[in-house]
C-alpha cells in the first residue's frame, strides 16, 4: 500500500468516526488534507457526496397527514402531542412539525412522515420514540 | 386480460406498465380496428354532472373541421383519493389507450394530461408512457391519424375548479374570478376523469350492450368508488348501478344494523346525509344525491359523529389552502368556515361567484363541527 492510499485510509478513520461520534460538525477537513497531503477536489467531492446523508444539523420535518381519513382516525391527537412534545425541548433538538394535505395512503390512515420514512396505521409507538429522542 | 374487472384487467400480469408486457397481452389492438371508438359511442357511461358520454361530448355543436381536445386532470392530491394514483402507476398505459380510444370516438385531435409538478412518480411514469407509445407511432407525426399529445406539469394549487383555476392556470393567468376560460387554447376541451377512460378502453374491448347489463336503466355500466372513513377496511371496489348503499359498505366491515353516523359522497367537498337516511338508497349516478360535480369526486365515506366533526376540520384546512383568495367571500369564509352561523353561511353562498366556494360551503352545512 503506498503512502497516498494509506493516508487515504486514514483520512476515512477519522471521518467516519465523526461520524460514529455525530461531532462531524467539529471535523476540520481542510486541516486534515494538510495533514494527510491528500487531494482537496477529492476529499471534497467525496464528503460532499455524503453530506446528506450524515448532516446532523439538518432540519427534520415530521409531516402529518390532515386529510379526512387520517384526522378521524387519530391524527390531530398525535399533531397536538408532537407540537406539546416539541415545545418542551431545547431549540437545537426540535423538530419542524409540518400538517400535510394528503400522503396518498388514505386506506392506511393515519398516515405521517418522518425523513423519508412513511408511517402507516394504528402502531404509534414512532411518536412515544420522537418525543423521548 | 382478466374480463372481472372493468378498470384494471392487467392486475394479474407482471410488468403490464410496459408496453412491450401490455401489447402482448392485446393492449391497443383495438387502435388497428377499422373504426375505433366506436363501441364507446354505444355505451351509457355517466361522466361528469351525471350525463352519459354522448351528450357531454356533443354540449359543443361544431363543424367536423374545428379541433376539439381531450383533458384528464391527474390530481392525486385530494385527500381520500388513493385509488387514482395507484391506477395510473399500475396501468399508465390503459391511461394513454383509452384516451386515444376517446379521441376516435369523439373526433378530438388533442389529448391533455394535466399533472402536479411536485408528484414525481406520476409525471415520470407519464413521461415513460408518452415516450413509448410515440415510439410505437399510435400517435404524434409518424402515426397514421392526426393526434396528440400534451403533458402538462402544473403546480398543485393551479389544478382546482377545472373551469376556472386550472384553465386560467394552463394560460399563466392568475388563478379565479373572474378569469373564467372555458376554452383551451380556443377549442372545447372534454374533461373527464381518469378511470373514466379505463372503463372505455374496456367498453371497446368488449361491448357496450355488456357493459349496459351491469347496472340499471338510469346508471348503466360498473364504477370505480373509493369507500373510506371511519370503516375498519378502507378499500377500492367496482359498483354497478342500483346497488344498495349499504350493501356497498358491507364489505369495509360496517355493520348493516348501525342507524348512526354520517355518509358523505363525493370528497372533501361532497354532500354530508344523516347514514340512516342514504342506507336503503340506490346507487345512482343521474340524478339526485349521486350525481358528480366539479370539484367532486368518487367517493364514498361513513363517519361516526366524532369523526365528521374532524373530517369537516379537514375540509376547511384543504379549502382555506386550495382556494385562490381573490373572491371577497371566498376570502372571508374558507379561513372562518368553522365560526359561522348557518344563516351567515347560507348568505355567503348567494354572493359566491366560483362553484368551489358554494360546495365549499354547501359541506360546512351538516353535521355538528
Amino acid at each position: 500500500m503506498s503512502l497516498q492510499e494509506q493516508n487515504w485510509w486514514i483520512f476515512l478513520n477519522s471521518w467516519s468516526l465523526a461520524i460514529k461520534n455525530k461531532n462531524i460538525d467539529q471535523l476540520n477537513i481542510s486541516n486534515l488534507i494538510e495533514e494527510l497531503d491528500l487531494d482537496t477536489n477529492l476529499v471534497h467531492e467525496f464528503v460532499n457526496f455524503f453530506q446528506d446523508d450524515f448532516n446532523l444539523s439538518k432540519e427534520q420535518v415530521v409531516s402529518i397527514c390532515m386529510g379526512g381519513q387520517c384526522r378521524a382516525k387519530g391524527n390531530e391527537k398525535i399533531f397536538a402531542k408532537l407540537v406539546d412534545a416539541n415545545l418542551t425541548k431545547i431549540p437545537e433538538k426540535q423538530l419542524k412539525i409540518k400538517p400535510v394535505l394528503c400522503l396518498h395512503e388514505c386506506d392506511k390512515a393515519p398516515c405521517s412522515q418522518y425523513g423519508a420514512k412513511l408511517h402507516l396505521g394504528d402502531d404509534l409507538s414512532w411518536v412515544e420514540r420522537l418525543i423521548k429522542e | 386480460m382478466d374480463l372481472s374487472s372493468i378498470y384494471l384487467p392487467f392486475r394479474n400480469i407482471d410488468s403490464a406498465h410496459f408496453i412491450d408486457v401490455y401489447k402482448n397481452h392485446g393492449g391497443y389492438d383495438r387502435l388497428a380496428s377499422l373504426e375505433p371508438g366506436q363501441e364507446i359511442l354505444k355505451s351509457h357511461l355517466l361522466t361528469r354532472y351525471g350525463r352519459s358520454l354522448e351528450s357531454y361530448w356533443n354540449r359543443y355543436v361544431l363543424p367536423a373541421t374545428k379541433s376539439r381536445g381531450l383533458l384528464t386532470n391527474l390530481a392525486s392530491v385530494e385527500p381520500g383519493m388513493f385509488s387514482q394514483r395507484r391506477l395510473i402507476l399500475k396501468d399508465p398505459h390503459g391511461l394513454i389507450e383509452g384516451m386515444l380510444l376517446a379521441a376516435r370516438a369523439s373526433g378530438s385531435d388533442q389529448g391533455f394530461i394535466i399533472s402536479a409538478i411536485d408528484d414525481f412518480d406520476i409525471t415520470k411514469t407519464i413521461d415513460r408512457v408518452l415516450e413509448e407509445s410515440y415510439q410505437e407511432a399510435l400517435w404524434g407525426k409518424n402515426s397514421n391519424w392526426s393526434f396528440h399529445f400534451h403533458h402538462i406539469k402544473l403546480p398543485k394549487n393551479a389544478m382546482f375548479d377545472f373551469d376556472d383555476f386550472l384553465l386560467a392556470g394552463l394560460h399563466g393567468e392568475r388563478p379565479g374570478y373572474p378569469n373564467r376560460k372555458e376554452f383551451l387554447q380556443g377549442m372545447p376541451v372534454h374533461i373527464h376523469r381518469p378511470e373514466e377512460f379505463y372503463a372505455m378502453r374496456w367498453i371497446e374491448n368488449n361491448s357496450a350492450r355488456q357493459f349496459n347489463e351491469f347496472g340499471t336503466k338510469t346508471t348503466p355500466g360498473s364504477y370505480l368508488i373509493t369507500i373510506s372513513g371511519s370503516v375498519k377496511n378502507p378499500l377500492v371496489v367496482e359498483v354497478p348501478g342500483g346497488t344498495l348503499i349499504e350493501n356497498i359498505f358491507e364489505q369495509t366491515g360496517l355493520q348493516t344494523n348501525i342507524n348512526g353516523g354520517w355518509f358523505r359522497w363525493g370528497g372533501v367537498l361532497g354532500q354530508w346525509t344523516p347514514w340512516h337516511k342514504v342506507k336503503r338508497q340506490q346507487f345512482d349516478l343521474s340524478s339526485g344525491l349521486f350525481k358528480l360535480h366539479d370539484f367532486q369526486y368518487p367517493l364514498m365515506e361513513w363517519f361516526t359523529d366524532e369523526a365528521a366533526s374532524a373530517a369537516k376540520r379537514a375540509m376547511a384546512y384543504y379549502v382555506g389552502d386550495q382556494s385562490c383568495g381573490a373572491c371577497l367571500g371566498c376570502s372571508y369564509a374558507t379561513s372562518g368556515l368553522l365560526h359561522w352561523k348557518k344563516s351567515q353561511l347560507l348568505g355567503l353562498k348567494e354572493v359566491a361567484k366560483c362553484s368551489f366556494f358554494k360546495l365549499a360551503i354547501n359541506a360546512s352545512i351538516g353535521p355538528s363541527w
